[in-house]
């Protein structure tokens, strides 16, 4: 069920990183993006083992993302939603 | 729109449309085991065609729950009581039941876009969080004491309590390896509060105004998001 207060989560696109190297940072284009609180952008890691911490930042027609700690060997998954 | 269909809720938000798929409940369960000083790990199916939204709702208010790591397959956290959780993706969807009943929407090829038998994630609004600033990170830092933890957010509820985006928080390997974590206050707010549980169920809670704990490594600066969405189970 849902309900007329609802923001129902819409998949937009996800982005894959390569694993190397383990602390970088990027800018991925998003068509119609915008920092006006609809727009949620969230990571995670190919595999299970290691720690990091990706951080995001939404900008007017992309985010940016930051990426440091303990990749190791793993990718890293961005999804991007609007809600 | 030439044809086709578009629900749009009250404030005129789209809810469903042709275009867009959803992300469906891949799995969900109650994690009783304390993280103590460490951490839990939570498994579940494999989400490979994005990654997998999690969102969890502590047992009782004062049960903070902070993420460690997302994996595609599993995520860790440190909690000082039960929670419930709940994980949202594409892969692998689990049908709430088997009915022949209610709605399907298909995009121009033929694809499910949406269908009543789904669970689909229902956020409810989002929240601006500043994250710390240590005084020797300024990058633009609003200053020290300006973004002293906890802080705490209220909203017209529903009834019920909400469910909090554990990735929306934030883990930072610091010397004290402090996360954002955050608990429920009612049914009508959440708090968001900045810390690391040393031993047993007891957090180390952070201020950024000297007045509680320290953080050994800048966070990034900036804001987080971190959305809230509602439940009817």
């Amino acid at each position: 069920m849902i309900d007329t207060q609802d923001r129902l989560a819409n998949y937009i696109a996800t982005f894959t990183l390569s694993a190397s190297p383990s602390t970088n940072s990027g800018t991925i284009s998003v068509s119609g993006m915008a920092n006006d609180g609809t727009w949620f952008v969230y990571s995670n890691l190919g595999t299970a083992g290691a720690s990091a911490d990706v951080y995001i930042t939404i900008n007017s027609g992309s985010f940016t993302w930051t990426r440091y700690d303990n990749v190791g060997t793993l990718t890293t998954k961005i999804t991007v939603m609007r809600t | 729109m030439s044809s086709g269909i578009q629900v749009t809720n009250a404030s005129g938000i789209l809810q469903i449309d042709e275009t867009y798929r959803r992300l469906l409940k891949v799995a969900s369960g109650t994690c009783t085991t304390l993280s103590g000083s460490g951490t839990n790990v939570i498994s579940f199916t494999a989400q490979t065609t994005c990654a997998p939204l999690i969102f969890f709702r502590p047992a009782s208010d004062g049960v903070y729950v902070g993420p460690n790591t997302f994996n595609n397959n599993s995520f860790s956290v440190q909690n000082n009581g039960n929670f419930d959780w709940v994980v949202y993706g594409l892969d692998s969807p689990v049908a709430l039941d088997g009915t022949t009943m209610g709605m399907q929407v298909f995009d121009t090829s033929g694809s499910t876009i949406y269908d009543s038998r789904y669970e689909g994630v229902r956020i409810q609004s989002t929240y601006t969080v500043t994250q710390p600033y240590p005084d020797s990170y300024l990058i633009g830092a609003p200053g020290a004491g300006n973004c002293a933890y906890p802080y705490t957010y209220t909203f017209t509820g529903w009834g019920a309590k909400p469910w909090i985006c554990l990735n929306g928080l934030f883990w930072l390997d610091d010397g004290n390896s402090s996360t954002i974590c955050a608990t429920t206050s009612g049914t009508n707010a959440i708090i968001i509060n900045c810390g690391c549980i040393l031993s047993g169920t007891a957090w180390s809670m952070y201020t950024n105004n000297g007045s509680s704990g320290s953080y050994t490594r800048s966070y990034p600066g900036g804001v987080l998001r971190v959305p809230v969405a509602r439940r009817d189970f």
